[in-house]
């Protein structure tokens, strides 16, 4: 099958396992319409479909939309199209991560984590959430939590030693491996 | 009836609870699980920062651990990793590439080579063991327990594989059979919002309010749910999330294994339920 592409936005993620499809949206706005998180969002992802058929790099890899996504499959169960939107969206995190633009608590949040799993192999909560706040300097967020998060230390919730696994050096190279198709 | 357990990162401290209940609740339903050795982390949804199939590499190793172990299914009880390892079964069979890539960056002799079956513990007592089997175990009917089934989004997916994403019945088929009445609530299949605890919690508490709020307009008098992310936020978050919303949303927020622990015969403290930061203890008393 033959195709003319003229944007190389486009043309990268139709590159991408999780984006193959994203020609296939027909605009019945399922997915924006199922979404737990529309009202954190700019554009939502009916129209962030529309605009990575058009192009708009910028626009999308800046909008917070793409942070705010949580993953929740909804969009992804109900698109008639069949397109994976869910796993769409993890691979334009991605991307704005390659191209510095990404600017949001969750970013912060998913490089704690990762670097959380790289060293241990599994959640170590304490680490996690310092490195999170740290790195955010989300002052407001720590306030918020403080209470809860004495009260779960109370509670015997938090770890004070990690429980990692035998070889947490063996986590890396599966964490890293890009695929492209 | 044997299994490999896989407990997930949450089980091992956060949400205790929900491992010392579905452990101390299939022994004596007779379930042997055998948990993982040296399992890793399923890589929830956080892990794009690295790659965006993290998620499915890390949970390929878990299976490939069963495979060693001679196991053919692995039952999950945290549903972030329960849909991460399906997932994973799922990419490897639709895309051999996926899988060989895993294969080739697996240490310690680890390969996966057979197709290892992902179960949740709901769906393993529905359809492996079956709900009869419980019913004719129940010595303390759950008889009055107003209960709220919460399914939230992980549970039920990928979509109609042992439950519907639209109409959840699984937790409610489970509490009737353990002799509590439920009731229908609006927000039983929404996200709790619990990816985002850490980093927005205004916006997950007020995502976790309006679960609780639909909850208790519905009359319940205790929420049923089967995550540990879902647990974490409706159990923890109910102080904030009341102060947001304006609206008294105290209620507490049980795991479907402590129900069943309960109705057969368990002791709360067996079973966490003294772990939970709002308390049960009103509620259990009933019994």
């Amino acid at each position: 099958m033959s195709r003319v592409v003229t944007n190389p936005f486009l043309e990268e993620v139709l590159n991408d396992m999780n984006g193959d499809q994203v020609l296939q949206c027909y605009q019945c706005g399922t997915c924006t319409g199922s979404c737990p998180m529309i009202e954190q969002m700019q554009y939502g992802p009916r129209k962030i479909l529309s605009m990575i058929q058009l192009g708009m790099e910028e626009e999308v890899l800046k909008s917070p939309d793409i942070w705010f996504c949580v993953s929740c499959y909804s969009c992804t169960n109900r698109c008639p199209r069949e397109i994976p939107i869910t796993r769409l969206m993890g691979t334009l995190r991605k991307m704005a991560i390659a191209r510095g633009w990404a600017k949001h608590h969750e970013v912060n949040f998913g490089n704690a984590f990762a670097t959380t799993i790289k060293n241990h192999g599994r959640i170590y909560e304490s680490a996690m959430m310092a490195r999170y706040f740290i790195t955010a300097m989300d002052i407001k967020g720590l306030i918020a939590l403080a209470p809860i998060g004495i009260k779960m230390f109370l509670k015997g919730k938090i770890p004070l030693l990690p429980d990692n696994i035998k070889k947490p050096k063996s986590m890396q190279p599966l964490c890293e491996i890009q695929e492209k198709e | 009836m044997k299994f490999a357990y896989y407990p997930g990162c949450s089980l091992t401290k956060l949400e205790k609870e929900f491992d010392l209940s579905t452990r101390a609740s299939f022994a004596k339903l007779g379930i042997e699980l055998i948990e993982l050795e040296d399992w890793n982390c399923c890589g929830t949804v956080h892990m794009d920062t690295c790659s965006p199939n993290a998620d499915i590499m890390l949970s390929g190793r878990n299976l490939a651990i069963a495979e060693a172990m001679e196991l053919d299914t692995v039952v999950a009880p945290c549903s972030g990793c329960y849909l991460n390892l399906q997932l994973a079964r799922n990419s490897f069979k639709n895309t051999p590439k996926l899988k060989d890539q895993m294969n080739a960056n697996l240490q310690d002799g680890l390969q996966l080579n057979k197709d290892i079956r992902v179960m949740h513990p709901l769906y393993t007592l529905i359809y492996d063991y079956g709900l009869e089997k419980i019913k004719e175990q129940v010595v303390s009917p759950l008889e009055g327990w107003k209960v709220a089934s919460y399914s939230g989004c992980m549970l039920t997916r990928p979509k109609d594989i042992y439950d519907s994403p639209e109409n959840p019945t699984g937790l409610d088929d489970l509490a009737i059979t353990l002799g509590a009445e439920v009731v229908d609530f609006d927000m039983k299949a929404k996200c709790c919002g619990g990816s985002l605890a850490t980093s927005h919690i205004k916006i997950a508490s007020e995502m976790t309010g309006n679960i609780l709020s639909s909850a208790k307009k519905a009359d319940a008098q205790v929420v049923s749910l089967a995550c540990p992310m879902c647990h974490t936020v409706l159990d923890g978050y109910q102080n904030i999330a009341g102060r947001i919303l304006k609206e008294e949303l105290e209620i507490p927020v049980l795991y479907f294994t402590q129900l069943l622990g309960l109705a057969l015969g368990l002791k709360p403290k067996e079973l966490g339920i003294d772990r939970h930061m709002t308390s049960a203890k009103p509620l259990v008393s009933m019994i």
